[in-house]
């Protein structure tokens, strides 16, 4: 019987894994603290304050910027995916190939709703 | 071919034996506070898309005594993300510079504070005054 040696998956997940992870302890606590803390505090109203729906659709208006949003969503998701598949082993739940199937396809769903939903985004 | 039926050791319960092996686990467990935070940010950019009123909402639910809650517990899990993130970059990252003269452990880690920092306060300058 010959053995087929195969190439890991492992390298590309680890690579998605590593550049969430670098992007999220970068600059992650600083998002975190806009939305729950200074949008919040910052005087608001239906139509004005820093979350206002025309004023965030300005920010966005450049394919960098959406670009960049929809990058970050997407390496955020990775990181999560791949860390929360290895707890799950650390846990004693040997989920298998389901279990790998599901975390990076859940992954891979937000990072093309993501990508289809910036394209999306209307013209301020 | 079946495993052999050799001794193995009972792994339940790990987690009690080191207060290290429970530090690990919460620094992996900060990723589930990272993925819902991702899909909290999917939901806000769907709502976006769909027009001011479902964006209205979203807003809503962001700023809720809830939304502040989770983002409050996403805040400390991101927190506990970098400060392990930065401490074991030593570890991760190539060597930097030439033999003899490696860049120690202490300086790989405050370069990339330094540049967590830069990046932070250039992303809030640009979400706080960029429109």
């Amino acid at each position: 019987m010959s053995i087929r040696f195969r190439r890991s998956h492992e390298p590309l997940f680890w690579l998605l894994f590593g550049a969430g992870g670098l992007v999220a302890a970068l600059v992650l606590p600083a998002v975190v603290v806009f939305t729950g803390l200074i949008a919040p505090l910052t005087p608001h109203s239906a139509d004005a304050g820093l979350l206002d729906y025309a004023r965030v659709l300005t920010l966005f208006a450049s394919p960098g910027a959406r670009a960049a949003c929809a990058g970050f969503i997407a390496l955020l998701a990775w990181h999560a995916a791949h860390r929360i598949l290895h707890l799950c082993h650390d846990l004693g739940v040997h989920g298998g190939a389901g279990l790998k199937w599901s975390c990076y396809g859940s992954a891979a769903a937000v990072s093309l709703l993501a990508g289809g939903l910036v394209v999306l985004l209307p013209s301020p | 071919m079946t495993r052999p039926a050799t001794w193995q050791r009972d792994m339940r319960g790990w987690w009690r034996r080191d207060p290290a092996f429970r530090r690990y686990l919460l620094r992996e467990a900060t990723s589930v506070a990272i993925g819902g935070y991702a899909l909290m940010l999917l939901a806000g950019l769907g709502c976006l898309a769909a027009g001011p009123a479902p964006w209205q909402s979203w807003q809503g639910l962001v700023m809720s005594p809830i939304g502040l809650l989770l983002q409050a517990l996403v805040f400390a899990a991101a927190v506990i993300h970098s400060v392990s993130w930065f401490r074991l970059m030593p570890l991760t990252v190539p060597p930097v510079g030439r033999p003899g003269r490696r860049l120690g452990d202490t300086a790989i880690s405050s370069a990339a504070w330094v540049a967590s920092a830069v990046c932070s306060l250039a992303l809030l300058g640009w979400l706080v005054y960029g429109a």
